[in-house]
């Protein structure tokens, strides 16, 4: 079974964004993490190899950074990782992003059974590249999943939908995005660690690729606008209640 | 020459330093309330080979460097000092089963050490011999097959709840500390072996601390560590890798200190507006934020040195020494900082305030790291 | 003329509040603007939701029935939207960034060779249409806009966009013709069984119009019914922050923030939550804040429309109580 899990580099969701002089944003500096939902799909890649036997990849696409994500990747369990490297960013256009993706993997990888990624980047928070990707490989695809078991040639999940939770069975090869909930990943451990410098990142420039157009492009970037502090009151013995509730008929919510 | 931290020992760190912070940090104001030893998240370091990280393979190690370990105590410590403190024992311990144990005694003692399937203790100091080790009245006579000890441990980390401790003792009190010391591996449950009750800490206080007694044990002549006579050396050997550790420990109390001031001063306003657009704020800032970096480049200088094998004893006391004093210093302005609330429980500043002060002085006081660097001072100049 | 389609999409044969808004605001748009507004309905069974779509303002309306549209799948739906889409060829097709909306916006974008930006909350009409959305959860935000070759999918954030008031008109219906999937119904994707979650009214957190949080400060999962009690009187829904989440009290589909929901209600009143730079992202589009917290210096306070220091366990009840009373008096 091979197991190929799409792995993104973004900014730590800690960080405080700036924008340079040039309006642009500022990635100087800026902390690089695995992107959270991603590390929830690479952890259920190395279980289901843990129990079942797999070979699991790790794909990125992205600038020289994305290789620390890609050790993070071996060191969790990943045994071998392709860097497409590229200087798009975090919020370049999606469909194009899918477009690189996938022709990679219809090139070696296309034997793949399982293809398993984060459901959302919590960058561009756009969620898009995987659905791309299973019509671009023709895949079916399962989206925001909390549980996942294989069952000889297919993969059964429970995803969220709104207000619902549905039962689903994809036929193998399939496309599966995890949510937060489906496992606790682990944090790699010292001996990983070690051999994930042994483990080989394949490396592909994206100019050796064939070329798209992107569909979308960003005009400008701007920060909000802080409302400022509005009004603190000091509660002694549910003092405060009464002049909320004057508040909340002030703003009409009663 | 170069600063950078290679790829490994950045892994490293950040490992540690998530581990740290989603898995450590949370638990610790709430053990240190109830003076509880960090069972999980000892057992959890174990789990990722940190107990481990500086022994070969066969240990369960990686033969991590001095300064991929420095960095694992610095973040540790930012979240726990007490943890760190745990995990820098078995350290030491394993350091001294693994240079000078037999192949029984590695293979008895260190798997169940890194794996935190027991505990151990490494008993030196004494109610009457703390800097002065010449003092030493444990004794350890040899009859028959056994060594009789009898004397008293004080301020043993684990001695309370130990399953084996490693205890120095005299076995020749002609030959004085140098030759006439003797380490020895103790086991729980060998007679007239028995622990003092629990100290109340000041500070550290996951850690527990209590005073290891001794009363005509018999320990084997198996169970000599090393060679008769060398526990001096063996306890000297520690103390000097020790001291690049409590360094590490005290910068990481030091930064906690630093990122929560930085974090209060921006939201506490006063005179509308935040207290760090005061200068009042930002030099104590400054100042912390410069002191933080000379430490990390000691500590990491002195770690490197032991890496290339040449001495380091000069730069880990003065590693020890200023980041010691630099966490004292640093968890003070921190509660300075954080004016009344620092002074509650529920801010992380009011336990730094009280878990740097020790940094001082165990490992050697800071007195004794200023008598060593001068020594070392002196003895160039000649 | 700018063609604009909007897949309206429905629950339980009802059209659905996110795609409500949408409808409106573009009717409204249009009476202005040289738009061409045409909203896409496809279901079992439409008519409650056709005459709904008239309600929002927009008359043409282009409908898909048929039993297999009865319960979600989505590549059923994406055919039927991409067949609607390749009939009309819109300029820009618009759906809600729901659930539904979010799972096949880049298939039908797949199918039809088409761009997509997901997740706006705002939009700006000048020769062509520029979309506004928060990166960085909220951080920062980018104007985005398509290439100005290809049609562009677009899913706009629930709540999000200004509230308007549409006029009424008689819709005009056109019967779409459904895509032929004979022989290929499933492909590969077999949906085996649908689990209600949420019980009761409680609307979902990302549509809801108040919600009402809790976290750490909560101390513990057993103080959340004070505020499930206060969430019944404002027909609020209940969110939790990360650390409530992490320590077990929550189930994470009701996490706020970065790494959980992000939500843009009109009223947020966060109980026992510092306002950790994680959560922030999550609710700071909430267009006013209340905040309970014993610490002053929570960093909540610095985005909070009124904030009370104090104890949330201890405020709640009282709250909840002047509540009931009041809407006894008014009703």
């Amino acid at each position: 079974m091979k197991i190929l899990v799409l792995v993104k580099q973004t900014f730590d969701t800690e960080a405080r964004i700036t924008l340079d002089e040039k309006g642009q944003i500022c990635d100087k500096d800026v902390n690089r993490i695995t992107n959270p939902y991603d590390e929830f799909a690479l952890e259920e890649a190395v279980r289901i190899k843990e129990k079942n036997g797999a070979e699991v990849v790790a794909i990125t696409l992205g600038t020289e950074e994305g290789e620390k994500v890609l050790r993070n990747a071996l060191a969790m369990g990943a045994d071998r990782a392709i860097h497409i490297t590229s200087n798009l960013d975090g919020l370049a256009d999606s469909r194009k992003i899918a477009h690189y993706l996938s022709q990679v993997i219809k090139g070696e990888e296309a034997d793949f059974d399982l293809i398993l990624a984060g459901w959302v980047a919590v960058d561009n928070n756009a969620a898009l590249v995987p659905g791309f990707i299973s019509e671009f490989l023709q895949v079916p695809l399962a989206n925001v999943v909390t549980k996942l078991q294989l069952q000889d040639e297919m993969v059964e999940c429970e995803r969220e939908g709104d207000g619902v939770s549905e039962i689903i069975s994809l036929k193998l090869p399939a496309l599966v995005t995890v949510q937060k909930g489906i496992n606790e990943p682990r944090y790699p451990t010292m001996k990983n660690i070690m051999a994930a410098k042994k483990k080989p990142i394949k490396i592909i420039n994206i100019k050796e690729l064939q070329e798209t157009e992107p569909y979308t492009l960003v005009k400008k970037f701007y920060l909000p606008v802080s409302k400022g502090a509005g009004k603190i009151v000091v509660d002694e013995g549910g003092n405060s209640v009464g002049e909320l509730m004057a508040f909340f008929t002030e703003k009409r919510f009663i | 020459m170069d600063f950078r931290l290679n790829e490994t020992q950045e892994m490293f760190r950040d490992m540690v330093r998530n581990f740290a912070r989603k898995e450590v940090a949370p638990l610790t104001q709430e053990l240190d309330k109830k003076a509880e030893f960090p069972w999980k998240n000892y057992k959890q370091a174990a789990e990722l080979g940190i107990l481990a990280m500086t022994l070969p393979e066969e240990f369960g190690g990686v033969e991590a460097d001095s300064i991929s370990y420095a960095l694992a105590i610095e973040e540790l410590a930012w979240a726990s000092a007490s943890v760190a403190d745990s995990i820098m024992l078995v350290e030491a311990l394993t350091y001294l089963l693994h240079t000078y144990g037999t192949r029984e005694q590695q293979q008895k003692w260190i798997p169940p050490l890194v794996n935190a399937e027991i505990l151990g203790s490494f008993a030196v100091t004494e109610p009457n011999a703390g800097t002065d080790a010449a003092s030493m009245q444990t004794t350890a006579v040899l009859d028959g097959d056994c060594y009789v000890l009898n004397g008293t441990k004080a301020f043993i980390n684990n001695a309370p709840v130990a399953d084996m401790a490693i205890v120095f003792a005299v076995t020749d009190k002609e030959k004085g500390p140098r030759g006439g010391i003797t380490a020895f591996i103790v086991e729980k449950g060998m007679p007239g072996l028995s622990a003092g009750k629990p100290e109340d800490l000041l500070g550290q206080r996951s850690l527990i601390v209590g005073e290891l007694i001794m009363e005509d044990v018999r320990v084997p002549k198996e169970n000599v560590l090393g060679k008769v006579g060398e526990g001096f050396k063996m306890a000297m050997k520690c103390l000097d890798n020790g001291r690049i550790a409590i360094a590490a420990l005290a910068l990481g109390i030091a930064q906690a200190a630093l990122d929560e001031s930085i974090k209060h001063s921006k939201q506490r306003v006063q005179f509308g507006q935040p207290i760090a657009n005061f200068q009042a704020t930002q030099f104590k800032i400054a100042n912390m934020a410069t002191e933080i970096e000379a430490a990390r480049l000691l500590i990491h200088k002195a770690a490197f040195l032991k890496d290339q094998g040449v001495k380091f004893s000069k730069e880990a006391a003065m590693a020890k020494l200023f980041a010691s004093d630099l966490a004292v210093r640093a968890a003070n302005e921190a509660v300075q900082i954080h004016g009344g609330y620092g002074y509650t429980k529920d801010y992380v500043v009011e336990r730094l305030y009280r878990d740097c002060k020790i940094t001082q002085i165990y490992e050697g006081t800071n007195e004794i790291q200023r008598v060593v660097i001068a020594r070392h001072v002196y003895n160039e100049s000649e | 003329m700018i063609n604009i389609m909007i897949y309206a999409e429905q629950t339980n044969y009802k059209l659905r509040k996110a795609s409500r808004e949408i409808l409106g605001y573009f009717s409204v748009l249009a009476q202005e603007q040289p738009l061409q507004v045409t909203a896409l309905v496809v279901g079992a069974e439409c008519n409650e939701v056709i005459k709904e779509i008239g309600r929002c303002g927009v008359r043409d309306i282009l409908v898909m029935e048929g039993q297999e549209y009865q319960t979600y799948h989505p590549n059923i739906l994406a055919q039927a939207v991409v067949q609607g889409a390749s009939d009309l060829r819109p300029d820009y097709l618009v759906l809600a960034n729901t659930a539904v909306g979010k799972d096949i916006a880049p298939r039908v974008g797949g199918k039809l060779g088409w761009g997509c930006v997901s997740d706006v909350i705002d939009l700006e009409l000048t020769d062509n249409l520029t979309f506004v959305k928060p990166i960085y959860a909220g951080k920062a935000l980018a104007q985005i806009a398509g290439n100005g070759q290809k049609p562009l999918i677009v899913t706009v954030r629930p709540n999000a966009l200004k509230a308007v008031d549409p006029s009424p008109v008689e819709p005009v219906v056109s019967k779409g013709v459904t895509p032929d999937l004979t022989g290929n119904e499933h492909l590969g994707y077999i949906l085996k069984e649908v689990v209600a979650k949420v019980t009761g009214k409680t609307p979902p957190l990302t549509e809801a119009d108040i919600i009402v949080s809790g976290g750490r400060g909560m101390k513990g999962p057993e103080n959340f019914v004070l505020l499930e009690e206060l969430a019944e009187v404002l027909g609020a829904a209940v969110g939790a922050s990360r650390a409530a989440v992490d320590a077990g009290w929550r189930e994470h589909q009701y996490q706020v923030g970065q790494t959980g929901k992000t939500v843009s209600p009109s009223l947020y009143i966060a109980c026992g939550i510092s306002g950790a730079i994680q959560h922030l992202a999550g609710m700071s589009s909430a267009r006013t804040v209340v905040a309970i917290n014993k610490d002053p210096n929570a960093p909540i306070f610095k985005i909070a429309d009124f904030g009370i220091v104090g104890d949330a366990l201890k405020i709640l009840p009282i709250l909840t109580a002047e509540l009931k009373k009041h809407l006894k008096q008014t009703q």
